[in-house]
Protein backbone atom coordinates (compact mmCIF):
# COMPACT_ATOMS: atom_id res chain seq x y z
CA UNK A 1 0.00 0.00 0.00
CA UNK A 2 1.45 3.17 -1.04
CA UNK A 3 2.66 5.50 1.83
CA UNK A 4 1.06 8.86 0.40
CA UNK A 5 -2.56 7.45 -0.64
CA UNK A 6 -3.32 4.88 3.00
CA UNK A 7 -5.73 2.13 2.54
CA UNK A 8 -8.63 3.10 0.66
CA UNK A 9 -11.86 4.02 3.10
CA UNK A 10 -15.16 3.81 2.68
CA UNK A 11 -17.34 7.21 2.33
CA UNK A 12 -20.69 5.84 2.66
CA UNK A 13 -22.83 2.93 3.93
CA UNK A 14 -23.34 1.82 0.65
CA UNK A 15 -24.71 -1.46 2.43
CA UNK A 16 -27.76 -0.28 4.18
CA UNK A 17 -27.93 2.24 1.33
CA UNK A 18 -29.15 -0.82 -0.75
CA UNK A 19 -31.38 -2.00 1.97
CA UNK A 20 -34.74 -1.44 2.10
CA UNK A 21 -35.33 1.86 3.74
CA UNK A 22 -37.97 0.50 6.56
CA UNK A 23 -37.12 -0.50 10.28
CA UNK A 24 -38.07 -4.48 9.20
CA UNK A 25 -35.79 -4.11 5.77
CA UNK A 26 -33.06 -2.74 8.22
CA UNK A 27 -33.25 -5.39 10.90
CA UNK A 28 -33.49 -8.16 8.16
CA UNK A 29 -30.63 -6.65 6.05
CA UNK A 30 -28.14 -6.68 9.47
CA UNK A 31 -29.63 -10.23 10.04
CA UNK A 32 -28.94 -11.77 7.06
CA UNK A 33 -25.19 -9.79 6.88
CA UNK A 34 -24.48 -11.44 9.77
CA UNK A 35 -25.45 -15.02 8.91
CA UNK A 36 -23.55 -14.83 5.47
CA UNK A 37 -20.34 -12.98 7.38
CA UNK A 38 -20.41 -16.14 9.47
CA UNK A 39 -20.59 -18.36 6.55
CA UNK A 40 -17.91 -16.64 5.36
CA UNK A 41 -15.45 -15.97 8.62
CA UNK A 42 -16.00 -19.65 10.13
CA UNK A 43 -12.72 -20.99 8.39
CA UNK A 44 -11.36 -18.33 10.34
CA UNK A 45 -13.12 -19.20 13.79
CA UNK A 46 -14.89 -16.18 13.46
CA UNK A 47 -18.83 -15.79 14.10
CA UNK A 48 -20.87 -12.92 13.75
CA UNK A 49 -23.80 -12.27 15.60
CA UNK A 50 -26.95 -9.59 15.83
CA UNK A 51 -28.58 -9.18 18.59
CA UNK A 52 -32.45 -8.49 18.49
CA UNK A 53 -33.15 -4.83 19.48
CA UNK A 54 -29.52 -3.45 18.39
CA UNK A 55 -28.41 -2.39 15.15
CA UNK A 56 -24.66 -3.51 15.69
CA UNK A 57 -23.15 -6.68 14.70
CA UNK A 58 -20.85 -8.56 17.05
CA UNK A 59 -17.86 -10.54 15.54
CA UNK A 60 -15.96 -13.15 18.40
CA UNK A 61 -12.95 -14.87 17.65
CA UNK A 62 -12.95 -18.53 18.87
CA UNK A 63 -11.56 -17.36 21.95
CA UNK A 64 -14.25 -15.18 23.10
CA UNK A 65 -12.74 -11.91 22.24
CA UNK A 66 -15.50 -9.52 20.46
CA UNK A 67 -15.27 -6.16 18.43
CA UNK A 68 -18.72 -4.57 17.87
CA UNK A 69 -19.26 -3.05 14.66
CA UNK A 70 -21.92 -1.25 13.01
CA UNK A 71 -20.93 -0.80 9.26
CA UNK A 72 -19.81 -3.29 6.69
CA UNK A 73 -16.45 -1.79 6.21
CA UNK A 74 -15.88 -1.92 10.11
CA UNK A 75 -16.64 -5.47 9.94
CA UNK A 76 -13.26 -6.28 7.64
CA UNK A 77 -11.47 -3.98 9.97
CA UNK A 78 -12.42 -6.31 12.85
CA UNK A 79 -11.45 -9.38 11.15
CA UNK A 80 -8.00 -7.91 10.55
CA UNK A 81 -8.07 -6.95 14.61
CA UNK A 82 -9.20 -9.94 15.63
CA UNK A 83 -7.17 -12.15 13.33
CA UNK A 84 -4.60 -10.18 12.26
CA UNK A 85 -5.26 -11.05 8.53
CA UNK A 86 -6.90 -9.69 5.24
CA UNK A 87 -9.12 -11.94 3.48
CA UNK A 88 -8.77 -12.60 -0.21
CA UNK A 89 -11.65 -13.28 -1.50
CA UNK A 90 -9.78 -14.71 -5.17
CA UNK A 91 -8.02 -17.39 -2.57
CA UNK A 92 -10.56 -20.24 -2.92
CA UNK A 93 -9.39 -23.40 -2.29
CA UNK B 1 -19.65 21.96 -39.11
CA UNK B 2 -20.12 19.50 -36.17
CA UNK B 3 -19.29 20.01 -33.05
CA UNK B 4 -17.73 17.19 -31.63
CA UNK B 5 -16.87 17.81 -27.71
CA UNK B 6 -14.52 14.26 -26.29
CA UNK B 7 -15.56 13.07 -22.70
CA UNK B 8 -13.23 11.09 -21.40
CA UNK B 9 -11.49 10.04 -17.92
CA UNK B 10 -10.71 6.75 -15.90
CA UNK B 11 -12.96 4.09 -15.10
CA UNK B 12 -15.60 4.98 -12.74
CA UNK B 13 -14.65 8.13 -12.96
CA UNK B 14 -18.45 9.65 -13.25
CA UNK B 15 -18.41 10.58 -16.89
CA UNK B 16 -21.47 9.07 -17.30
CA UNK B 17 -23.13 10.88 -14.42
CA UNK B 18 -21.57 14.47 -15.37
CA UNK B 19 -22.67 13.47 -19.29
CA UNK B 20 -26.28 12.72 -18.45
CA UNK B 21 -26.69 16.26 -16.56
CA UNK B 22 -24.92 17.98 -19.62
CA UNK B 23 -27.38 16.75 -21.95
CA UNK B 24 -30.39 17.74 -19.94
CA UNK B 25 -28.83 21.42 -20.42
CA UNK B 26 -27.36 21.13 -23.98
CA UNK B 27 -29.14 20.05 -27.09
CA UNK B 28 -27.62 17.12 -29.12
CA UNK B 29 -27.97 14.75 -32.13
CA UNK B 30 -26.11 12.14 -31.10
CA UNK B 31 -24.48 11.07 -27.91
CA UNK B 32 -21.20 8.18 -28.67
CA UNK B 33 -20.57 5.54 -25.80
CA UNK B 34 -18.00 3.55 -25.84
CA UNK B 35 -17.55 0.64 -23.47
CA UNK B 36 -14.16 -1.84 -23.08
CA UNK B 37 -16.76 -4.86 -21.79
CA UNK B 38 -18.34 -6.52 -24.60
CA UNK B 39 -21.91 -5.26 -22.97
CA UNK B 40 -22.42 -1.77 -22.15
CA UNK B 41 -24.07 -0.48 -19.44
CA UNK B 42 -23.70 2.76 -19.74
CA UNK B 43 -25.81 3.66 -22.93
CA UNK B 44 -28.87 2.04 -21.33
CA UNK B 45 -28.54 4.59 -18.37
CA UNK B 46 -28.18 7.66 -20.69
CA UNK B 47 -31.11 6.99 -22.95
CA UNK B 48 -33.54 8.47 -20.95
CA UNK B 49 -31.02 11.90 -20.50
CA UNK B 50 -30.32 11.46 -24.26
CA UNK B 51 -33.49 11.50 -25.53
CA UNK B 52 -34.76 14.43 -23.43
CA UNK B 53 -32.40 16.41 -25.34
CA UNK B 54 -32.91 14.52 -29.06
CA UNK B 55 -30.18 12.83 -29.13
CA UNK B 56 -29.95 9.26 -30.47
CA UNK B 57 -27.47 6.83 -28.84
CA UNK B 58 -24.64 4.90 -30.20
CA UNK B 59 -22.85 2.21 -28.31
CA UNK B 60 -19.48 0.94 -29.24
CA UNK B 61 -18.80 -1.96 -26.81
CA UNK B 62 -15.90 -4.47 -26.89
CA UNK B 63 -12.72 -2.14 -27.01
CA UNK B 64 -11.50 0.88 -27.09
CA UNK B 65 -12.44 4.00 -29.88
CA UNK B 66 -8.52 4.84 -29.33
CA UNK B 67 -7.39 1.45 -31.16
CA UNK B 68 -9.69 -1.85 -30.81
CA UNK B 69 -12.79 0.36 -32.49
CA UNK B 70 -10.86 2.92 -33.92
CA UNK B 71 -12.76 2.13 -36.91
CA UNK B 72 -16.42 1.57 -36.21
CA UNK B 73 -16.08 5.28 -34.16
CA UNK B 74 -14.86 7.04 -37.82
CA UNK B 75 -18.07 4.86 -39.85
CA UNK B 76 -20.69 5.89 -36.75
CA UNK B 77 -18.97 9.52 -37.26
CA UNK B 78 -19.01 9.35 -40.92
CA UNK B 79 -22.82 8.34 -41.25
CA UNK B 80 -23.80 11.19 -38.90
CA UNK B 81 -22.19 13.65 -41.37
CA UNK B 82 -23.48 11.88 -44.12
CA UNK B 83 -27.00 12.04 -42.53
CA UNK B 84 -26.57 15.75 -42.29
CA UNK B 85 -25.41 16.42 -45.70
CA UNK B 86 -28.19 14.55 -46.73
CA UNK B 87 -30.95 16.24 -44.46
CA UNK B 88 -31.60 20.34 -44.45
CA UNK B 89 -29.64 21.32 -41.02
CA UNK B 90 -31.00 24.20 -39.95
CA UNK B 91 -28.42 24.57 -37.05
CA UNK B 92 -24.78 23.32 -36.47
CA UNK B 93 -24.82 19.54 -35.97
CA UNK B 94 -23.47 18.17 -32.03
CA UNK B 95 -21.98 15.14 -31.50
CA UNK B 96 -20.70 14.49 -27.68
CA UNK B 97 -18.02 10.71 -27.81
CA UNK B 98 -17.63 9.57 -24.56
CA UNK B 99 -14.31 7.38 -24.35
CA UNK B 100 -13.86 4.21 -22.16
CA UNK B 101 -12.04 4.44 -18.84
CA UNK B 102 -8.83 3.25 -20.80
CA UNK B 103 -9.09 5.00 -24.08
CA UNK B 104 -6.01 7.75 -24.76
CA UNK B 105 -8.17 10.45 -26.23
CA UNK B 106 -4.86 11.91 -28.17
CA UNK B 107 -4.80 8.60 -30.61
CA UNK B 108 -8.74 10.05 -31.18
CA UNK B 109 -7.96 13.54 -31.86
CA UNK B 110 -5.27 12.19 -33.86
CA UNK B 111 -7.79 9.94 -35.57
CA UNK B 112 -10.00 12.78 -36.60
CA UNK B 113 -7.50 15.09 -37.49
CA UNK B 114 -6.21 12.81 -39.83
CA UNK B 115 -9.36 11.67 -41.98
CA UNK B 116 -10.14 14.53 -43.93
CA UNK B 117 -13.61 14.14 -44.06
CA UNK B 118 -13.80 14.36 -40.88
CA UNK B 119 -10.89 17.28 -40.35
CA UNK B 120 -13.52 19.09 -42.44
CA UNK B 121 -16.79 18.49 -41.29
CA UNK B 122 -16.13 18.00 -37.60
CA UNK B 123 -14.76 20.20 -34.89
CA UNK B 124 -13.13 19.18 -31.35
CA UNK B 125 -14.23 22.09 -29.31
CA UNK B 126 -12.97 20.36 -26.26
CA UNK B 127 -11.48 17.88 -24.12
CA UNK B 128 -13.41 16.92 -20.96
CA UNK B 129 -11.87 14.75 -18.62
CA UNK B 130 -13.75 13.64 -15.31
CA UNK B 131 -11.25 12.80 -12.43
CA UNK B 132 -12.82 10.60 -9.63
CA UNK B 133 -12.98 14.17 -6.54
CA UNK B 134 -12.22 10.92 -4.04
CA UNK B 135 -9.54 8.49 -5.69
CA UNK B 136 -8.36 11.18 -8.16
CA UNK B 137 -5.14 11.40 -6.43
CA UNK B 138 -4.51 7.88 -6.00
CA UNK B 139 -5.04 7.42 -9.35
CA UNK B 140 -3.06 10.39 -10.89
CA UNK B 141 -0.02 9.32 -8.60
CA UNK B 142 -0.32 5.30 -9.97
CA UNK B 143 -1.50 5.60 -13.15
CA UNK B 144 0.45 7.37 -16.30
CA UNK B 145 -2.65 6.84 -19.07
CA UNK B 146 -4.91 8.97 -16.04
CA UNK B 147 -2.12 11.28 -16.07
CA UNK B 148 -2.10 11.48 -19.88
CA UNK B 149 -5.63 12.38 -20.18
CA UNK B 150 -5.75 15.40 -17.43
CA UNK B 151 -2.47 16.49 -19.10
CA UNK B 152 -4.23 16.87 -22.37
CA UNK B 153 -7.56 18.45 -21.31
CA UNK B 154 -9.38 21.62 -21.78
CA UNK B 155 -11.76 21.24 -18.95
CA UNK B 156 -11.38 18.81 -15.95
CA UNK B 157 -14.39 18.28 -13.89
CA UNK B 158 -13.63 16.93 -10.59
CA UNK B 159 -16.69 14.60 -9.75
CA UNK B 160 -18.41 13.51 -6.33
CA UNK B 161 -17.96 16.85 -5.15
CA UNK B 162 -20.52 16.62 -1.78
CA UNK B 163 -18.40 13.26 -0.89
CA UNK B 164 -15.12 14.83 -0.78
CA UNK B 165 -13.47 15.75 2.91
CA UNK B 166 -12.69 19.54 3.56
CA UNK B 167 -10.25 20.73 1.58
CA UNK B 168 -9.51 17.50 -0.45
CA UNK B 169 -11.08 18.55 -3.52
CA UNK B 170 -8.64 21.58 -3.38
CA UNK B 171 -5.70 19.42 -3.13
CA UNK B 172 -6.90 17.50 -6.13
CA UNK B 173 -7.48 20.35 -8.17
CA UNK B 174 -3.88 21.61 -7.25
CA UNK B 175 -1.70 18.15 -8.25
CA UNK B 176 -4.54 18.71 -11.48
CA UNK B 177 -3.05 22.21 -12.01
CA UNK B 178 0.59 21.11 -11.83
CA UNK B 179 -0.20 18.35 -14.52
CA UNK B 180 -2.16 20.78 -16.61
CA UNK B 181 -1.48 24.64 -16.51
CA UNK B 182 -4.34 25.91 -19.14
CA UNK B 183 -7.16 23.49 -18.16
CA UNK B 184 -10.72 24.91 -16.90
CA UNK B 185 -11.43 23.36 -13.49
CA UNK B 186 -15.08 22.39 -11.97
CA UNK B 187 -16.09 20.39 -9.22
CA UNK B 188 -19.16 18.25 -10.01
CA UNK B 189 -22.08 16.99 -7.75
CA UNK B 190 -24.31 14.46 -9.74
CA UNK B 191 -23.01 16.52 -13.13
CA UNK B 192 -24.06 19.79 -11.38
CA UNK B 193 -21.23 21.87 -11.11
CA UNK B 194 -19.32 25.14 -9.16
CA UNK B 195 -15.66 26.80 -9.18
CA UNK B 196 -13.02 24.96 -7.29
CA UNK B 197 -10.19 26.58 -6.61
CA UNK B 198 -6.15 24.76 -6.14
CA UNK B 199 -4.91 24.86 -2.62
CA UNK B 200 -1.92 27.39 -2.76
CA UNK B 201 0.93 26.02 -1.29
CA UNK B 202 -0.07 22.53 -3.58
CA UNK B 203 0.58 19.02 -1.35
CA UNK B 204 3.46 17.00 -3.20
CA UNK B 205 2.63 13.81 -5.21
CA UNK B 206 5.09 11.36 -6.18
CA UNK B 207 4.50 10.13 -9.94
CA UNK B 208 5.59 6.59 -9.71
CA UNK B 209 4.61 4.94 -12.64
CA UNK B 210 5.82 6.60 -16.04
CA UNK B 211 4.17 4.13 -18.14
CA UNK B 212 6.73 1.76 -18.66
CA UNK B 213 6.75 -0.15 -15.29
CA UNK B 214 4.06 -3.00 -15.57
CA UNK B 215 1.90 -3.98 -18.48
CA UNK B 216 -1.91 -3.36 -17.42
CA UNK B 217 -3.48 -6.72 -18.62
CA UNK B 218 -6.76 -5.52 -18.69
CA UNK B 219 -9.92 -7.92 -19.06
CA UNK B 220 -13.50 -7.53 -18.80
CA UNK B 221 -16.07 -10.22 -17.96
CA UNK B 222 -20.03 -10.34 -17.79
CA UNK B 223 -21.22 -12.30 -15.32
CA UNK B 224 -25.27 -12.76 -14.80
CA UNK B 225 -26.40 -13.17 -11.18
CA UNK B 226 -29.78 -14.99 -10.33
CA UNK B 227 -33.07 -13.47 -9.17
CA UNK B 228 -33.13 -13.47 -5.79
CA UNK B 229 -29.28 -12.80 -5.22
CA UNK B 230 -28.21 -11.98 -1.42
CA UNK B 231 -27.75 -8.82 -1.13
CA UNK B 232 -25.96 -9.23 2.26
CA UNK B 233 -24.15 -12.37 0.33
CA UNK B 234 -22.81 -9.89 -2.40
CA UNK B 235 -21.77 -7.05 -0.81
CA UNK B 236 -19.74 -8.38 2.07
CA UNK B 237 -17.56 -10.50 -1.41
CA UNK B 238 -17.38 -6.79 -3.29
CA UNK B 239 -16.24 -5.50 0.45
CA UNK B 240 -13.51 -7.91 0.46
CA UNK B 241 -12.38 -7.35 -3.02
CA UNK B 242 -12.35 -3.48 -3.03
CA UNK B 243 -10.09 -3.98 0.08
CA UNK B 244 -8.34 -6.93 -1.30
CA UNK B 245 -7.77 -6.05 -4.78
CA UNK B 246 -8.76 -2.12 -5.11
CA UNK B 247 -5.67 -1.85 -8.29
CA UNK B 248 -7.04 -5.10 -10.15
CA UNK B 249 -10.79 -4.84 -9.47
CA UNK B 250 -10.82 -2.08 -11.57
CA UNK B 251 -14.16 -1.24 -12.28
CA UNK B 252 -17.48 -3.30 -11.77
CA UNK B 253 -21.27 -1.44 -12.97
CA UNK B 254 -24.30 -3.62 -13.35
CA UNK B 255 -27.76 -4.97 -11.73
CA UNK B 256 -28.03 -6.84 -8.60
CA UNK B 257 -30.81 -8.52 -8.41
CA UNK B 258 -31.65 -8.97 -5.02
CA UNK B 259 -35.22 -9.75 -3.57
CA UNK B 260 -36.08 -6.18 -2.68
CA UNK B 261 -35.75 -5.43 -6.13
CA UNK B 262 -33.10 -4.75 -8.74
CA UNK B 263 -29.93 -2.72 -7.65
CA UNK B 264 -27.72 -0.56 -9.85
CA UNK B 265 -24.32 -1.12 -8.08
CA UNK B 266 -20.76 0.50 -9.11
CA UNK B 267 -17.17 0.03 -8.02
CA UNK B 268 -14.24 1.83 -8.80
CA UNK B 269 -11.11 0.48 -7.53
CA UNK B 270 -11.40 1.16 -3.83
CA UNK B 271 -14.58 3.01 -3.78
CA UNK B 272 -18.40 1.75 -4.15
CA UNK B 273 -21.21 4.05 -4.92
CA UNK B 274 -24.09 4.05 -2.98
CA UNK B 275 -26.42 1.47 -4.96
CA UNK B 276 -29.59 2.72 -6.26
CA UNK B 277 -32.62 1.15 -7.69
CA UNK B 278 -31.74 0.18 -11.24
CA UNK B 279 -33.68 1.83 -14.30
CA UNK B 280 -35.57 0.20 -16.36
CA UNK B 281 -34.60 -1.63 -19.69
CA UNK B 282 -31.32 -2.56 -18.53
CA UNK B 283 -30.39 -6.28 -18.48
CA UNK B 284 -29.59 -8.04 -15.24
CA UNK B 285 -25.74 -8.93 -15.09
CA UNK B 286 -22.54 -7.29 -13.91
CA UNK B 287 -19.87 -6.00 -15.81
CA UNK B 288 -15.91 -6.54 -14.28
CA UNK B 289 -13.45 -4.44 -15.76
CA UNK B 290 -9.93 -7.01 -14.44
CA UNK B 291 -6.10 -6.20 -14.53
CA UNK B 292 -4.38 -8.99 -13.58
CA UNK B 293 -7.13 -11.75 -12.34
CA UNK B 294 -8.30 -13.75 -14.78
CA UNK B 295 -12.04 -14.06 -15.86
CA UNK B 296 -12.31 -17.27 -14.88
CA UNK B 297 -10.73 -16.73 -11.19
CA UNK B 298 -13.52 -13.95 -10.33
CA UNK B 299 -16.09 -16.38 -11.16
CA UNK B 300 -15.37 -19.16 -9.24
CA UNK B 301 -14.61 -16.64 -5.94
CA UNK B 302 -18.13 -15.45 -6.89
CA UNK B 303 -19.27 -19.00 -7.01
CA UNK B 304 -17.89 -19.91 -3.55
CA UNK B 305 -18.98 -16.42 -1.44
CA UNK B 306 -22.17 -15.73 -3.21
CA UNK B 307 -23.51 -18.91 -3.42
CA UNK B 308 -27.56 -17.29 -3.84
CA UNK B 309 -25.98 -15.96 -7.26
CA UNK B 310 -26.33 -19.30 -8.86
CA UNK B 311 -22.79 -18.38 -11.12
Amino acid sequence: MCAQCRAPSSRVDWYAAGAPDTLAGRRTARTELAAAATRQLAPLGLRVDAHPGSMTLAVRSATGRTVVVTRLDELADAVRTLTCREIDPLDVP
Amino acid sequence: MIDAPLVSGFLGAGKTTWLAEHLRRHTCDLVVVNDVADQGVDDALLREAASAAGARVEPIVGGCLCCDRADELRRVLLAEIGRRHRGDAVRDGRVVVETSGLAAPHRITRMLADDPVLRTNLSLRSLVVVVDGLGGRRLLRHRHGVREQVTLADRVVLSRADLARHGELEELAATVRRLNATAELAASTLGAERPVTPADPAVADVFDDDGTVAEPDVRSCRVDLAEGTSWAEYALWLEMMRRAHPERLLRSKGIVPTRDGRLLVQSMGGDVASPVPAPAGVDTGMVFVLDRIAPEVLVRSLRAHVPSAGV
